[in-house]
């Protein structure tokens, strides 16, 4: 291999770096008009009047949009592949409001202070209701949050909105009550995990415009401009050919940006006023009212054997979608579905429960995406098997987890939103990455309980995880390469770069299959009339499933150049061979440059232009795996927990970036740690959220973790492109899990709710020393 | 390309302040109450980006005479009469730490990189043989969510020649 | 903050005159928080042309202007040499070099901030504050001072001693604000302890002063109990960051490391 595997600098790196105008603020028209929206201030409520007189009346005010004057087209934001799994339940603006920050109205301006004056201005009678702010008394509860006549359904996911249930899912695997029967161990805990915010540095931004053949023009800082635009299509009632998405470079999205946020108001108001917009959230917004990651509670019951060999888990889980159901089914089963497999050695499984809608800030994808609040519980469970049975905790797991060759029965039942596919795992190092991190974080000698009377004690702890690679036989993604006269390619994709360097991953796929060089390719993502389809970057699902559309377009592309050049050779195609530089006879007796040959195709000879196309669409969904292992330092005194080593062994079949993928592992980590340890949510009894900015809501600083310790397993996916598997994710996984059980190493007490935060430890700490 | 000169306002009386951008000495009308990162933007320097609203994340970091500040926690007013830098006026020394930024990997989403700089161009100036923990804590003020900064500090320890 | 007029004065009596004429009108520090207040109004005086940012060794005192940013509190190698480097390492611990950069010690006394990690060492000092019209008042005084001169704040006087001083905090991540924060002075005739963050302003635990002042020996079972009397004497309250009972339980904690350093 030559391009594939090789530390490539991002081709759009130095751009970014430097400064260069590339995000959507930055090329959105500059004489655009403002956008603002006015917010909900109650969580739930019926807007019994509304007044804009006075704030149409303000110099400067182009529009004003609020329920009375949108299509009444109920849609789901989720932006998922069509029919979506996420329950339609959301208007562009509707009559109730179901959050603090719910949509109210939306002005455009002159400026953002006319918009924001104007804001103000409107006058809102609202209906209190009741809200619901605990998820755990959702469900029957008698204030109902969806009463709309149209909310439905796409296909059956368990949607109950009567009883505030936004979906349902449960599914088993042979008899758990019996062989819990025969278990001679039981653990059987709750856990629980908080809504952990994105915090990407973009804020959510989207500016829409008309062209001069009236044509709505969008530029989003998006993760799915093709579902962007079938999102617009359906809420406005537009043909999708009168809409053309553009995704410019993203500043981050982790799952936050895969949703429709301000695109359908600015698009509406683009529309309305003939005019370009544009709409900036603030950091304010992002937090109230974007979407975080799902809350949960898991009822975990694990049984072992007095051996230790696990033989039965049992989860029932509840699930959080606040206000609208984005997501609700898919994150819920992912809790499943990318942890149960770990240990497929079981001879039964249940899985089960509800998503229940509140009036809290609406949960939506998230890195992890379920996987990572069910690593919580479960990987914390078995931690604590590992102690009833005075077990290494290594040992256990080794004893339990899924090997390479092996299946399990979970991924031919759990897909996301419905049943899976039957996968034998092919490539799975998880031994390996096991072994490597035990050595890497001198877990023998830390292990070892000390027993010192010191107010700083040290511990360690690990858990191990799985993801997936895109979404089989849902996840869709396609490419076009075409030849310019010189010999270079333009590499034309819908996959969506938002920072994660997928452009530059995919050129290196495209140039390895061609035998070119990566500079050779000049990467363009993504943009609706321009690009061929993508689902978008979700799902951990670029580097596999668009990496193979990728290498389609690749070996069509080269067919092309050597029938061409044989054609230009006078002799047959089979008799050819293109090498990346030369289309060479076999014999060698006769060669022509690519170079050449592509000039010679614009001007002179057999002109044509050649382009080639590729799609796939996963036939499986090979999982990355990964172990973690979390050295603390626990400060007794405070209950402050500090990360002194954090050490991560990964499986994710060929780095096609090894750089790139080091950096993802590293970033999914802190955010991991952040999400364990800092990142507080906290709202007042009224819904409204406290922590809705960077001086309530701290995401770590470069000070926190002392050091981050990375390694890649050798390892080959024969199903994935180059053997590579996904790489996006994983690295979020396991930080919950080792760091509690790093810190039960530590002090003997075991946190079962996110975060743990100082205080929360302290508490704890304190009422076992009471005990 | 990007210079736009006049803003209208419907609110506030507009104020005429020098300010030195880039070695540019300039005429800019202003809103009383515009920050510094608003005017710097209207202005062409759409390096300068808000990440936060609260004067928390770094991201708006430019030079006021030297030293870095936050442009969305400084009025323009303020800053009359003083030298601002931003990243678009320093691109060869941007482009000196960005290689090793990108030679890492370690730029990611780059919404935060010109910033980053911007910060790590100040404390090359500011103190002389920096340990890690002098990076790592004049660089505090500089969030980033997506790299986890241990590729930062790989790229800047190089940059600066710190063991 | 929304207002109308930005005026950078050219005199004292300049900036006194219309912030007392003009009763919509404000000065300004570095602006960093002054910003975040929701409200609108009238006119904002900016004192930067009237040299106010120094830090300057006189025969009995340090003075520091109120245009001195808490960045070069933290570079300042003479208020390094001072107190143990009490105000340099307090300062040091603030959010970002970029926010140090801009955040005045005006400002911050001015502001009153219950969040400061400037007030609580500083309270410990013996710190007077000089106002244009109504001239000097001990820190302590103007924190207990329960409306404000609307004057113009020009600097901070700390005596020059012996005074051997630690600041201690605890934060949920290293840019946060403080859950709580303390700090102890030691010189040759007493000790001095100050609580901020509580998350009302800083204040001095007098009580707990008094036991170890009082005290014949100094060894752990005097500082324990100062550290419970501490706990009891002051008051604590819940925001966002942290409950009253977990502050309380920091507040010994803190006060015995802060003790175990001084006494090093």
């Amino acid at each position: 291999m030559k391009e594939v595997n090789k530390k490539i600098p991002k081709l759009d790196g130095m751009g970014l770096v430097t400064g260069k105008p590339a995000y959507t603020n930055d090329i959105a028209p500059k004489d655009s008009l403002i956008v603002k929206v006015l917010r909900s201030p109650h969580a739930f409520a019926k807007i019994k009047k509304i007044d804009t007189l006075e704030a149409e009346k303000l110099n400067g005010v182009e529009y004003i949009l609020t329920y009375k004057n949108v299509p009444r087209n109920i849609l789901t934001r989720a932006g998922q592949g069509y029919p979506e799994p996420s329950p339609y339940d959301k208007y562009i603006l509707d009559d109730y409001v179901r959050y603090v920050g719910d949509e109210v109205a939306a002005v455009a301006a002159i400026d953002e202070k006319t918009a924001e004056q104007a804001l103000k201005l409107i006058k809102v009678d609202y209906d209190i209701l009741e809200p619901v702010l605990d998820f755990e008394k959702a469900c029957g509860n008698k204030s109902i949050i969806h009463r709309e006549n149209e909310a439905h359904e796409m296909f059956p996911i368990g949607f109950d909105p009567e009883k505030n249930i936004a979906a349902e899912y449960h599914m088993n695997v042979g008899d758990v009550d019996e062989i819990f029967k025969k278990c001679d161990i039981i653990i059987d805990e709750n856990f629980y995990t908080h809504a952990q915010a994105h915090a990407a540095s973009e804020p959510h931004t989207s500016a829409a415009y008309l062209d001069f053949q009236e044509r709505l023009i969008v530029i989003s800082s998006t993760q799915t401009p093709f579902h962007v635009r079938r999102i617009i299509g359906h809420a406005l009632g537009i043909p999708l050919s009168k809409i053309r998405v553009i995704k410019p470079r993203v500043g981050g999205g982790y799952g936050g940006k895969q949703a429709v946020h301000g695109e359908l108001i600015v698009s509406l108001m683009s529309l309305r006023t003939k005019k370009p917009c544009k709409l900036v959230y603030t950091r304010k917004e992002v937090f109230e009212s974007t979407y975080s990651r799902h809350p949960m509670r898991f009822h975990v019951k694990l049984g072992s054997d007095k051996e230790g060999n696990i033989k039965c888990i049992d989860v029932d889980l509840l699930s959080d979608t606040g206000a609208y159901g984005e997501h609700a089914l898919t994150v819920f089963m992912v809790a499943g579905s990318k942890t149960l497999p770990l240990y497929n050695k079981t001879e039964a499984v249940r899985f089960g429960g509800k998503v229940v809608y509140t009036n809290n800030t609406p949960a939506g994808a998230y890195r992890g995406y379920g996987a990572i609040q069910g690593n919580f519980a479960l990987e914390s469970a078995v931690d604590m098997l590992a102690e009833k049975l005075n077990m290494d905790p290594i040992e256990l797991r080794n004893k339990n987890l899924i090997k390479e060759g092996e299946t399990s029965p979970i991924f031919e039942i759990m897909g996301e939103g419905s049943s899976g596919v039957p996968m034998i795992v092919e490539s799975c190092k998880l031994d390996y990455c096991i072994k490597r991190a035990e050595r890497l974080s001198n877990w023998k000698n830390l292990r070892k309980q000390n027993n010192n009377s010191s107010n700083m004690v040290r511990g360690i702890g690990m858990a191990v995880a799985m993801q997936g690679s895109g979404i089989p036989c849902i996840d869709m993604a396609s490419a076009v390469l075409k030849l310019n006269d010189s010999g270079f390619f333009n590499l034309i994709i819908g996959a969506t770069d938002l920072g994660t360097g997928s452009d530059t991953v995919l050129a290196q796929i495209a140039a390895e299959t061609l035998g070119v060089d990566t500079e050779k390719i000049v990467v363009y993502s993504s943009d609706t009339d321009l690009t061929p389809f993508d689902t978008g970057a979700y799902a951990s699902s670029t580097t596999y499933i668009s990496g193979h559309a990728v290498k389609n377009a690749a070996k069509n592309m080269k067919k092309l150049i050597e029938e061409e050049g044989a054609l230009y050779l006078n002799v047959n195609a089979e008799e050819v061979y293109f090498d990346g530089k030369y289309i060479t006879l076999k014999d060698n007796s006769k060669k022509v440059s690519l170079e050449e040959l592509s000039t010679k195709l614009y001007y002179n000879k057999n002109q044509k232009q050649l382009v080639s196309s590729g799609s796939y669409c996963g036939k499986k969904s090979p999982p990355p795996f990964m172990c973690g292992i979390a050295e603390v330092v626990v400060d007794k005194e405070t209950g402050k927990v500090y990360v002194e080593n954090y050490t991560g062994v990964v499986d994710c079949g060929t780095t096609i970036n090894p750089n790139l993928a080091k950096i993802q592992v590293e970033g999914g980590l802190l955010q991991g740690i952040g999400m364990t340890l800092y990142e507080q949510v906290k709202s007042d009894e009224k819904g409204r959220l406290l922590t809705n900015n960077y001086l309530t809501y701290k995401i770590p600083t470069r000070t926190e973790v002392k050091k981050i310790n990375v390694e890649f397993a050798d390892s080959y996916e024969p199903s994935g492109p180059y053997g590579a598997k996904s790489v996006g994710e994983i690295g979020i996984d396991t930080p919950p899990a080792a760091i509690a059980n790093a810190i039960y190493n530590a002090v003997g007490v075991r946190v079962k709710s996110l975060p743990i935060t100082p205080e929360k430890l302290y508490m704890a700490m304190k009422a076992k020393t009471e005990k | 390309m990007w210079s736009t000169g006049k803003k209208v306002f419907s609110g506030g009386v507009e104020l005429k302040i020098e300010l030195k951008i880039n070695g540019v000495d300039r005429d800019i009308d202003i809103s009383p109450d515009e920050m510094l990162l608003d005017v710097l933007r209207r202005y062409g320097c759409l390096s300068v980006k808000r990440g936060c609203d609260t004067g928390s994340c770094g991201i708006c970091t430019v030079h006021l005479d030297g030293k870095p500040i936050l442009s969305c926690s400084y009025y323009a007013a303020k800053a009359e009469g003083h030298e601002i830098t931003t990243i678009e006026g320093v691109q060869k020394e941007a482009e000196e730490v960005g290689t090793y930024l990108v030679n890492e990997g370690t730029e990611q989403c780059g919404y935060c990189s010109p910033s980053l700089i911007m910060t790590v161009l100040a404390l090359k100036k500011e103190i002389e043989n920096p340990t890690e923990e002098d990076i790592n804590h004049y660089l505090k003020g500089n969030l980033c969510r997506c790299s986890g900064y241990e590729g930062h500090l790989r790229a800047i320890k190089k940059y600066l020649g710190v063991n | 903050m929304k207002f109308n007029n930005y005026i950078k004065v050219k005199s004292l009596k300049e900036a006194y005159d219309i912030l007392n004429e003009n009763k919509s009108s404000s000065v300004i520090g570095g602006g960093m928080y002054f910003r975040l207040n929701n409200n609108s109004i009238d006119t904002v005086i900016d004192l930067s042309n009237l040299n106010m940012d120094y830090i300057k060794e006189e025969q009995a005192v340090i003075e520091i202007g109120a245009y001195t940013t808490l960045r070069e509190l933290e570079r300042s190698t003479l208020l390094k040499s001072y107190f143990n480097g009490l105000l340099s390492k307090a300062s040091a611990e603030i959010v970002g070099v970029q926010l140090r950069n801009i955040a005045t010690m005006g400002g911050t006394v001015y502001g009153r901030y219950g969040f400061s990690d400037i007030l609580t060492p500083l309270l410990v000092l013996n710190t007077s504050i000089e106002f244009y019209k109504n001239g000097r008042y001990t820190l302590n005084e103007f924190l207990k001072m329960k409306e404000k001169p609307r004057d113009i704040l020009t600097k901070i006087i700390i005596e020059k001693n012996d005074d051997k001083g630690v600041f201690k905090s605890i934060r949920l991540t290293n840019s946060d604000f403080s859950m709580l924060n303390a700090a102890v002075v030691k010189n040759k005739k007493e000790f001095k302890i100050a609580i901020g963050a509580r998350p009302m302003v800083c204040c001095r635990a007098e009580k707990s002063e008094n036991i170890i002042n009082n005290s014949e020996k100094i060894d752990g079972k005097i500082i324990e109990k100062v550290c419970t009397a501490a706990e009891s004497e002051l008051t604590f309250g819940n925001d966002v960051k942290a409950s009253f009972e977990y502050r309380k339980e920091l507040c010994g904690v803190l006060v015995r490391r802060c003790f175990q350093e001084v006494l090093n």
